[in-house]
């Protein structure tokens, strides 16, 4: 270990013991710096989980506005045959009509040729008159249909118009989603170079002090609870190999001080 | 042919003997004559030839509307004018709808036809053309237009012998 990085480790330990810094901050300075350091790092998970969530919506989007595009298309492209339908379906009752016209006159020219002679022209107009008729509600039917298909069709690229806008909207919204967590990224990594400087420690020391000092209270802990029983002996005989060098590191610490030289062995390795 | 026989649209059938009608004919270029009185709706083109037209009044509605009332049903194009020749003059009929055209039978009056069961009186288009031309020129000489007596329920002063008739219009 490092010398800067032992003293900040002895002086981190110090505050966490309770026992005030150079800096004269409070005791338990080291544990809200710990608890800064988590929420810091917790803020920034969530800040990217976010931004990998703007990305992946304004990519739908994308993708959303390319099938509404694609959808008014084909409503355009509806709409004209609609166009196409109606007037063909105008010039099929013209042409009923006109027919009508032509066996009106055959009755006539029948008429005039007399019930004898006249009497094919005469049946042969009745026949067309039939059939023109029948013909003519049949396109009057498929005028009717073709209009409402028109009509359906306007109110869908209506609506297609006011999807495109909407996904319009959305689409700038992610991007200021986007750019709004890019900020906030920015942001947070200024944090976190501030809350270095004002600590002095990063925060996988943070993490590790918070770990040491919830370790310590449950030694502290259980060791009061042995203090209450009748015969501790036997048990702190038991815990000896493994508090002993925990107190000698301790020593070693008070000993040396935030000062301490570096490359000493001892239980620091241990905690770091 | 069926027509509005009055102002309040009572509707009425006629018909036209085979010897004053001609044919349907589609009219354009419906020009009014300043002066003229009705029925004479004004002169247009039928089959490039200039025609008097002469109006029966408004149309009994819509094609479209008549054919859904008609149990028979009213062929497309029924509506078109009514070419007619009067007196080696071509005249126009427009205002009502043609139902039917053929060989009727002819009613017991003798001047009328029968058409699935109906008298339907003649229509009388010389009579119809004579009123339109004293409308016109009523007014000039001093004397007020009267209506057409071809278009009042009273038979024809001058009745037509036939033996068949064409151009049934109610």
């Amino acid at each position: 270990m490092s010398a800067p990085r032992r003293r900040r480790w002895i002086e981190v330990l110090r505050r966490t013991a309770g026992v005030s810094g150079d800096d004269g901050r409070a005791p338990t300075a080291a544990l809200d710096d710990a608890a800064l350091w988590a929420a810091h790092e917790r803020a920034s998970a969530s800040l990217k989980e976010s931004g990998a969530r703007a990305e992946r919506v304004a990519a739908t989007v994308a993708r959303q506005r390319a099938y509404v595009e694609g959808a008014a298309e084909r409503a355009s492209l509806i709409a004209a045959r609609s166009e196409g339908l109606s007037a063909g379906a105008r010039r099929v009752s013209e042409s009923f009509e006109r027919l009508g016209v032509v066996a009106l006159n055959a009755g006539l020219e029948g008429a005039r040729a007399g019930e004898a002679q006249g009497r094919a022209l005469l049946l042969l107009s009745d026949e067309i008159r039939a059939n023109v008729v029948r013909g003519a509600d049949a396109a009057a039917e498929l005028a009717r249909a073709v209009d409402e298909i028109a009509s359906e069709s306007a109110e869908v690229r209506r609506q297609i118009e006011r999807s495109r806008l909407e996904v319009s909207e959305v689409g700038q919204e992610a991007a200021q989603l986007q750019a709004a967590a890019a900020a906030a990224s920015r942001s947070l990594d200024d944090l976190g170079a501030r809350l270095r400087r004002a600590t002095g420690i990063d925060p996988e020391m943070a993490r590790v002090v918070a770990l040491a000092a919830e370790h310590a209270r449950g030694l502290m802990t259980a060791l009061s609870a042995l203090s209450t029983t009748a015969h501790p002996g036997p048990v702190l005989s038991a815990l000896r190999p493994v508090i002993g060098p925990l107190v000698r590191l301790l020593g070693e610490i008070e000993e040396r001080g935030p000062d301490g030289d570096a490359g000493q062995p001892g239980g620091g390795e241990g905690l770091a | 042919m069926r027509y509005r026989r009055d102002q309040e649209g009572e509707q009425a059938l006629g018909f036209f003997p085979v010897e004053v009608v001609r044919r349907l004919a589609t009219l354009s270029a419906l020009t009014v004559v300043p002066g003229a009185q009705p029925p004479i709706a004004g002169i247009a083109l039928a089959d490039g030839a200039v025609v008097t037209v002469l109006s029966l009044g408004e149309p009994p509605g819509p094609l479209a509307a008549q054919r859904s009332l008609d149990a028979f049903g009213v062929v497309p194009g029924a509506d078109r004018a009514v070419l007619c020749r009067v007196g080696g003059i071509d005249v126009a009929l427009t205002g009502g709808t043609v139902l039917a055209t053929g060989v009727f039978g002819v009613a017991p009056d003798g001047e009328s036809v029968l058409w699935r069961g109906e008298v339907v009186p003649e229509i009388d288009v010389r009579a119809l053309y004579a009123q339109a031309e004293a409308a016109t020129w009523a007014p000039r000489a001093g004397h007020p237009a009267e209506r057409p007596r071809a278009l009042r329920d009273e038979p024809p002063s001058q009745p037509h012998a036939r033996v068949s008739e064409a151009g049934g219009w109610r």
